[in-house]
């Protein structure tokens, strides 16, 4: 029988995948029947089939919050992205203060979120924050996230943006350090311009790096929470709530956790269905290349 | 086999040392009362200025406490977990009287045997009020422990600054707050007035100065579409568009009107009495002994009241049911409840639920607004009444005045709405 090693792959994945059952599977099947029960605090829980779903599909404020994380969320990434792109590219040369200016970069992923709220909240204060104050001088906006529902969305883009680059640039970094550069110096011997290069040599070379790097931040950026309700709690009139205070406001506030487990469920589908295009493209890319 | 010895002698050495460091940390366990609140519940029972009752009582019984303090949501919201799970280290918990829910019986212990087996000295002279909202079926689940009435602070600085005398009516108010919204001379832009939030709780107050006004009764008549409502939310509307409110007054936090009033940007703030020590407070603020707390005026065509029947709200002290040591936390209930206990929270910043603590002198000796206080409780009101959907109507209410102040709806049409909204919300 020992002779046999079949059993062997499965027995040493098989830790892990405990861990993953116990760790994910299980929660996740208790969130999914959470969703078809109605309950609350010190009360039984009650079988009420898709009436969770239905009351936070017929919910304006649910769609709103929807539309909400589905617009910030795509331009945090995107943005992330191209900005991430363009300084993992320049620190890829050799200048003087390098290290320390990618040290620089990435401090933002050790600041917690709270902090980092209140420093970007002071520093757009509308009275007397510097940037609000440079905003209003040098081109006349009044930045006001407070009141302007658009001003406030904007700021938990630019504060999401800033604090998770880091992870988007240290991803594209490393990817971009092991593109062999005899590669590109031959496509430049061909007569190629630096965009060609980047194009059609470094950029494919990185592109599944880029694509795990835009899976990942969709899926954790779905889960936007922690900047839009210390900043504005989704106000003023929940124009600026994103999916999770809506989650956290049945969870947390109303204590109705059927609609805030069904609330989870429509995240999961929907990080599901990024994911899964991404996904697909990386699985396409990596059968091409044999 | 030697090498074998010595590997079992190790394991049992290891057994050994867990099992020891087990049984240290379960007695270490046993000798700590937990205790879920606001910060304000610490600071009152352990703050060295009216004395540190909580200290006291803890190493008398040789028992150390462990206080886990959250902001008000969030302080529901981590006892109610608590006291719903299979076991918890919570011994004692804090709950406000708009929080408190219908399914207290399953996760809270009914205190009446408790009572009648280790009485809480005076008891009697705990407001039946306060008594009443927290008995369900006849049992009393928790004892009140702290109000929080609600008063016009002014920064009296700023008021001579301006030449201004203090209001003696809520017109007056709402006249100094117009001339109090400027800029001083060193570039600061100073606010005449500051509301904890946009709740019908602060909103409430507004409507009772102005016109006695009410949102919802404590029996659920909703009168949020009556005249007197649409009134206030005019009122604030038009402080709103006259900057007399900060522009921020949107996304304001308690915390910011504590910021604000300190650092002189607010001159006026309709807030607790128990906040004039953070106010005046010597190494946060900039104006330390001029900020003073006086009853919120009526309005001068509101017959029948000398001060605005303002909101005050009390909060509770509550054994969950799940805990493991609730002769102790019983113990420490009474403990704080004391006569004396109640005097020394009072001179620690708590609004003391025993009207005879006012009658002590060492309140009107260290308190500067004791008299005052105890003037607006005989007329105060809780603004809102404790049920299950009481959270989700607060932010129906805040959502529609936001879009009142975002210049969407006029305030007819949000309180008509909020009519609307919230009547399917309220109990049968």
């Amino acid at each position: 029988m020992f002779e046999d090693k079949r059993w062997l792959p499965t027995l040493m994945v098989s830790p892990v995948l405990l861990l993953l059952i116990v760790m994910i599977g299980i929660p996740s099947i208790f969130v999914a029947w959470l969703s078809l029960t109605e309950s609350t605090l010190g009360a039984q829980s009650t079988f009420v089939g898709l009436d969770n779903y239905r009351q936070i599909f017929s919910d304006r404020i649910f769609w709103r919050a929807t539309i909400n994380t589905f617009v910030i969320v795509n331009v945090v990434v995107y943005a992330e992205l191209i900005i991430a792109m363009l300084l993992a590219l320049a620190l890829n040369c050799k200048f003087f203060g390098k290290g320390l200016i990618f040290s620089i970069l990435i401090a933002p992923y050790a600041v917690s979120e709270v902090s980092a709220v209140v420093m970007w909240q002071y520093a757009f204060e509308p009275d007397v924050g510097t940037f609000n104050l440079l905003l209003e001088q040098l081109f006349g906006i009044d930045f006001n996230w407070s009141r302007n529902p658009f001003h406030g969305l904007t700021l938990i883009a630019i504060l999401s943006i800033w604090i998770h680059l880091p992870f988007t640039l240290i991803i594209l970094y490393s990817a971009i350090s092991t593109v062999p550069e005899d590669l590109k110096s031959a496509a430049r011997i061909e007569g190629a311009t630096e965009r060609q290069v980047f194009r059609l040599v470094t950029f494919r070379i990185i592109a599944p790096a880029v694509l795990i790097a835009l899976m990942f931040r969709y899926i954790f950026a779905m889960r936007l929470f922690s900047e839009a309700w210390l900043l504005t709690e989704g106000g003023p009139a929940r124009l600026t709530e994103v999916l999770g205070i809506y989650l956290f406001r049945s969870a947390f506030r109303y204590f109705d956790f059927g609609p805030a487990a069904a609330t989870g469920i429509a995240m999961q589908f929907l990080s599901l269905l990024v994911a899964s295009f991404y996904l697909y493209r990386l699985y396409k890319g990596m059968k091409a290349n044999g | 086999m030697k090498h074998k010895s010595k590997i079992m002698l190790a394991g049992l050495s290891c057994l050994a040392g867990v099992a020891a460091l087990n049984l240290s940390i379960s007695q270490a366990g046993a000798e700590t009362l937990t205790a879920v609140g606001h910060k304000v519940h610490q600071t009152t029972m352990t703050s060295d200025v009216g004395g540190n009752f909580a200290g006291e009582w803890a190493e008398k019984n040789g028992v150390e406490i462990e206080w886990l303090t959250f902001n008000t949501g969030a302080v529901h919201e981590r006892l109610y977990r608590e006291a719903s799970l299979s076991s918890t280290s919570v011994d004692v918990g804090f709950a406000a009287n708009r929080f408190f829910l219908p399914q207290f019986p399953a996760m809270f212990e009914p205190l009446d045997d408790y009572l009648a087996s280790n009485p809480i000295e005076g008891f009697d002279e705990l407001p039946k009020g306060m008594l009443d909202a927290m008995t369900i079926d006849g049992k009393l689940y928790g004892i009140p422990y702290r109000h929080a009435t609600a008063a016009l602070h002014i920064n009296t600085a700023l008021l001579e600054e301006k030449g201004l005398e203090v209001p003696t009516t809520f017109e007056e108010v709402l006249d100094v707050a117009r001339a109090l919204s400027f800029t001083r001379d060193d570039g600061t832009k100073v606010y005449g007035l500051m509301l904890d939030d946009r709740t019908p709780t602060s909103i409430t107050d507004i409507a009772r100065a102005q016109s006695n006004g009410e949102f919802l009764t404590q029996d659920f008549k909703l009168t949020a579409s009556s005249p007197e409502m649409i009134a206030a939310v005019q009122t604030v509307q038009d402080l709103y568009n006259e900057g007399v409110l900060p522009e921020t007054y949107l996304s304001f936090l308690t915390e910011d009107v504590i910021t604000f009033m300190q650092q002189g940007r607010g001159a006026m703030a309709i807030s607790p009495f128990g906040r004039n020590k953070n106010y005046n407070n010597p190494d946060e603020s900039q104006f330390p002994g001029k900020i003073i707390s006086i009853p919120l005026p009526a309005s001068e065509t509101l017959t029948g009241f000398k001060v605005a029947p303002v909101r005050t709200e009390f909060w509770a002290m509550f054994i969950p049911k799940n805990s493991d040591d609730k002769d102790r936390a019983w113990d420490f209930i009474r403990n704080a409840s004391s006569p004396e206990n109640t005097i020394k929270a009072a001179l620690n910043g708590n609004g003391p639920v025993r009207p005879s603590a006012y009658d002590d002198p060492r309140m009107a000796e260290r308190l500067s607004y004791a008299e005052a206080e105890q003037t607006v409780l005989s007329v105060a009101r809780p603004p809102l009444p404790g049920w299950d959907n009481s959270a989700r109507v607060q932010d129906i209410f805040v959502e529609e005045l936001d879009l009142v102040l975002l210049g969407i709806k006029t305030p007819e049409e949000a309180m008509n709405s909020v009519q609307e909204r919230v009547t399917p919300l309220l109990p049968e």
